[in-house]
C-alpha cells in the first residue's frame, strides 16, 4: 500500500504538486488522466524517489519512504520497477543486457539470468531476441523490454509513465490487453501515466484526474472514494 | 553571387591558403633539382630522428593516457555531483589550456629549479610529461562535463531504481561517456605530439623540434621538411581513428539535459581537499612562483613599456583570428550541416589540419608563401591569420555544425515558403538561431590565437611579434623578474576570455 500524506512540490519556486492525500491499494492498477504538465510524471517519480517532496511524506506499507527533502529509502531498496515515457533503454547494451541488468547487480549468476531473461522474453513475445542491440527493435519491440526490464526484479509497484504513447494505435490496443495480462499475472501494484481517456478505462481499476495543480476522482471501480484535494 | 558559389569561394579560399601548402611540401621531399630522389629521407634513420621520434610517441601516449584518464574522473566529480565552488574549480582547472605551455614550464622551473633531484626530474621526460599533462588535463575535463549534458538522466534514472550511484556511473554514465574519452585521448596526443615549446625549454628532444631546429637554426630547409613527412603520417593515422570514430558521434553534440546532480553526504569535504590539492598542485603552486617573482612593481612598469606593442599585436592577431575563425567556421559548418559538395572530404580536411603539428603547419606555409609575388601575404601578418585558419578552423566549424544541426529543417523551410532567399535565410533565421554558437566559437578561436606559439614564431614578419614570442626571446637573455612579469601579464590577458568562456559555460543547458 502506498500511502501519500499531505505531500507537495515544488521545483525551482515553482508549485508542481500542491498539498494532497492520496492512497494506493496493494495490487491495485491506479491510472492517473491528466494533460501535460499537469504533474502526472512527478507523481510517479515521487513514488520511485527520484525526487523527494517539499512537504508531507510518502509511505510504502506503512514504512516511510520519503521525507521534505529526503530519500529516506533509496531507489533501488523500494521494490519499485518503472517504464519511462521515452522507454530509457540503454544504446550500449543489447536487449539481455538491458533486462538481466538488475540481476548482475545482485550477483545472480549467468546462467540464473539467462534462463530468467528467457523466459520474460518468451512472455513478453519477443523469444531469441536477446543478443540484438535496442537500436535494432522496433518501438513496440523496444516497449516490451523497457516492461521486461522493470519486471526482471519482480517489483511490488509498477510505475508507468505514459508508455504506449508513441505506439500505433492497433500495438497500443494490443499491449493495453497485455499489461493488464501481466499486472493479474504478478500480481504487482500498477500506477499508471496517461493522458489516453480509453487507455485510461481499459488498464485501470481506479482512474485518477489530475489538472495542473488540481485532483479529482473520475472513477472509482473500487467504490472506495477518496477526497485527495485538500 | 550565389550561396553555392560563395561556400565554394570559402572552401577553394581555405585550400589554397593552408591544405595546398602542405601538399606541395611533402610533393617536394620526392624531388632534388627536378629529379625523384628519395635521399634526404635518410635522415629520418639516423638515431638521433629515431630517438626523437620514439621519445614524442611516448610522452604523447604517456600524456594522452594519464590526462583522459584523470580529466575524465574529473569531469565527472565536478559535473556530476553537488561539490561546493565547483565552478571555480573547473575555471582554475582550466587556466593552464589558457596560456602557452612554455609558461607554466617556467613557474615550475622557478619552483624546482635546475639543480638537484626534483630539478633533474624537471629537466626531462618526466617533467616534459607534468607540464604537458597539467597543460591538456582541462580537455578531457571539460569534454567529459560537455558529454554529460548529452546522456539521457533516464537512462540513469533507471538504473538508479536497481542500484546505487556508484554502481550507476560504472555502468550506465562511464559506458556513455565513451566518445568523451576518445576523443580526449586523439586531441591530447596530437597537441602533445606538436607541442614543442615545453621540450624545448625542458631540454628534452621531441621530434617536432628537430624538424623545427633544421629549420630555423641551420636553414636546412630539405632535411625539415623531410622530418615533417613523418609528422603528416601521424596526423593521417589519427584523422584515420577520427574517422574510424565517426558513429560514435565523437563531435555531435544535441541539445543538452539538465544533469542529475549526485549528493555527496560524507565525502564531500575529502573530495574538495582532493580537488584543492590537484589544483595547487597543477596550476597555483607553479604560477604562483612566477607572480612571487614579479612582485616589484618597477619590474611592471617596464615590462608594460618594452612590451606593449607585443601585447597590443597579440591582442589584435587573436582578434582578427577568432573573427576570421568565426566566419569562416559558420560557412564551413554550413557546408557540412547540408552535406553540400564533397562535405566528407573537406571535414577530413578540417580533422587533418588540426592535427597536423603546427612546425609543419608553419614550415609549410613558409615554403608556399615566399615567394616575390605574394609577398603581400607572407610579408605581413595575413601569413599569421592563414595558419590560425588552417589549425583551428575543423574548432569552430564544429562548434557551428553542430548548433545549425540542432535548427530544425522546418524553420528553414518555413523561411523560404515565406519568400527568403539563401542570403535572407542565413541573415534571418541561422545566424541569430545560432548566435550563442558563433560567440562561443568566437572565444574559442581567441583562445587558441592568443595562446599559439610555434606557428607564429616561425611565421612573424619582423617588428610584428607577439607576446608569447617577445617573452620566448626574452627567455633566452632576459632578466628572470623580467620574464616573469611578462609571463603574469600574459596570463592576465589569458583571463578575459577564459571569464567570456566561464560565462556561457556557467548553465549546461547553454
Amino acid at each position: 500500500m502506498i500511502e501519500f500524506q499531505h505531500v507537495s512540490l515544488t521545483y525551482e519556486d515553482k508549485p508542481v504538486l500542491k498539498p494532497f492525500d492520496l492512497t494506493i491499494g496493494r495490487k491495485e492498477r491506479l491510472v492517473i488522466l491528466g494533460a501535460s504538465g499537469s504533474g502526472k510524471t512527478s507523481l510517479l517519480r515521487l513514488i520511485a524517489g527520484l525526487i523527494v517532496p517539499t512537504t508531507g511524506e510518502i509511505k510504502i506499507d506503512r514504512k516511510t519512504i520519503s521525507r521534505p527533502g529526503t530519500a529516506v529509502v533509496a531507489p533501488n531498496k523500494r521494490e519499485v520497477g518503472m517504464v519511462f515515457q521515452d522507454l530509457a533503454l540503454w544504446p550500449h547494451m543489447t536487449v539481455e543486457e538491458n533486462i538481466s541488468f538488475g540481476l548482475k547487480l545482485k550477483h545472480i549468476d549467468k546462467k540464473k539470468r539467462h534462463t530468467r531473461v528467457d523466459e520474460l522474453l518468451s512472455l513478453m513475445g519477443l523469444p531469441g531476441y536477446g543478443e540484438r542491440h535496442i537500436n535494432q527493435l522496433s518501438g513496440g519491440e523496444q516497449q516490451r523490454v523497457a516492461l521486461a526490464r522493470a519486471l526482471i526484479l519482480s517489483p511490488k509497484v509498477l510505475l508507468m509513465d505514459e508508455p504506449l504513447s508513441s505506439l500505433d494505435t492497433a500495438l497500443n490496443l494490443r499491449l493495453r490487453k497485455e499489461i493488464v495480462r501481466l499486472q493479474e499475472t504478478f500480481g504487482f501494484t500498477l500506477v499508471y501515466v496517461t493522458h489516453n481517456e480509453e487507455e485510461a478505462k481499459e488498464i485501470g481499476t481506479r482512474i485518477l484526474l489530475m489538472e495542473t495543480l488540481d485532483y479529482a476522482i473520475l472513477k472509482d471501480t473500487s467504490n472506495k472514494k477518496r477526497t485527495i484535494h485538500e | 553571387m550565389t550561396w553555392r558559389l560563395l561556400i565554394f569561394l570559402t572552401v577553394a579560399f581555405l585550400f589554397t591558403a593552408t591544405l595546398l601548402p602542405v601538399l606541395s611540401m611533402v610533393f617536394h621531399t620526392f624531388f632534388s633539382h627536378g629529379n625523384f630522389d628519395f635521399s634526404a629521407y635518410k635522415v629520418l634513420f639516423q638515431d638521433s630522428s629515431l630517438t626523437s621520434f620514439q621519445n614524442s610517441l611516448l610522452l604523447s601516449l604517456l600524456v594522452a593516457a594519464a590526462s583522459t584518464f584523470a580529466g575524465t574522473v574529473l569531469g565527472i566529480v565536478l559535473g556530476k555531483t553537488k561539490l561546493p565552488g565547483s565552478y571555480v574549480l573547473v575555471m582554475l582547472l582550466t587556466l593552464p589550456l589558457l596560456i602557452p605551455p612554455y609558461i607554466l614550464a617556467l613557474g615550475w622551473y622557478e619552483v624546482l629549479g635546475r639543480e638537484g633531484f626534483w630539478g633533474e626530474l624537471l629537466f626531462g621526460f618526466w617533467g616534459t610529461s607534468w607540464v604537458l599533462f597539467c597543460t591538456y588535463l582541462p580537455i578531457p575535463m571539460l569534454l567529459s562535463m560537455l558529454f554529460l549534458t548529452q546522456i539521457n538522466p533516464r537512462f540513469e534514472e533507471a538504473a538508479r531504481l536497481m542500484t546505487g550511484w556508484p554502481q550507476v556511473l560504472r555502468y550506465i554514465t562511464l559506458p556513455l561517456l565513451f566518445p568523451a574519452v576518445i576523443l580526449s585521448f586523439l586531441l591530447v596526443f596530437i597537441l602533445t605530439f606538436g607541442e614543442q615549446s615545453v621540450a624545448n625549454f625542458l631540454r628534452f628532444d621531441v621530434f617536432s623540434l628537430e624538424s623545427f631546429t633544421y629549420f630555423s637554426a641551420f636553414y636546412d630547409f630539405k632535411t625539415a621538411t623531410v622530418l615533417a613527412v613523418p609528422m603528416v603520417i601521424v596526423a593521417l593515422l589519427v584523422l584515420a581513428a577520427e574517422q574510424f570514430g565517426r558513429h560514435k558521434h565523437l563531435w555531435r553534440f544535441d541539445t543538452a539535459y539538465s544533469i542529475e546532480k549526485i549528493n555527496l553526504e560524507n565525502t564531500r569535504i575529502p573530495l574538495l581537499i582532493m580537488i584543492l590539492l590537484l589544483i595547487s598542485l597543477t596550476v597555483l603552486l607553479p604560477l604562483a612562483h612566477l607572480f612571487a617573482e614579479a612582485t616589484d612593481i618597477h619590474l611592471w612598469a617596464e615590462a608594460l613599456t618594452k612590451a606593449y606593442q607585443p601585447i597590443l599585436r597579440s591582442y589584435l592577431y587573436a582578434t582578427l583570428g577568432a573573427t576570421a575563425l568565426m566566419v569562416f567556421g559558420f560557412f564551413s559548418g554550413y557546408l557540412l550541416t547540408e552535406r553540400m559538395f564533397a562535405h566528407r572530404f573537406y571535414d577530413a580536411v578540417l580533422i587533418f589540419m588540426f592535427s597536423l603539428p603546427a612546425t609543419v603547419t608553419g614550415i609549410a606555409l613558409i615554403l608556399f608563401w615566399n615567394t616575390p609575388y605574394t609577398n603581400f601575404i607572407y610579408g605581413t601578418p595575413l601569413i599569421i591569420l592563414f595558419a590560425y585558419l588552417g589549425k583551428y578552423l575543423a574548432l569552430t566549424a564544429k562548434i557551428t555544425q553542430n548548433r545549425l544541426g540542432q535548427i530544425p529543417h522546418s524553420q528553414v523551410e518555413a523561411a523560404q515558403l515565406a519568400g527568403a532567399n539563401p542570403f535572407q535565410v542565413l541573415r534571418f533565421i541561422l545566424a541569430p538561431l545560432s548566435k550563442k554558437a558563433l560567440l562561443i566559437a568566437w572565444v574559442i578561436g581567441f583562445i587558441f590565437s592568443l595562446r599559439e606559439t610555434t606557428m607564429t614564431m616561425l611565421l612573424y614578419p619582423p617588428g610584428y611579434d607577439t607576446l608569447p614570442i617577445y617573452i620566448l626571446t626574452q627567455m633566452a637573455n632576459g632578466e628572470p623578474g623580467m620574464i616573469a612579469a611578462l609571463s603574469v601579464i600574459m596570463i592576465l590577458m589569458s583571463l578575459l576570455p577564459l571569464l567570456v568562456l566561464g560565462y556561457f559555460t556557467k548553465d549546461p543547458h547553454d
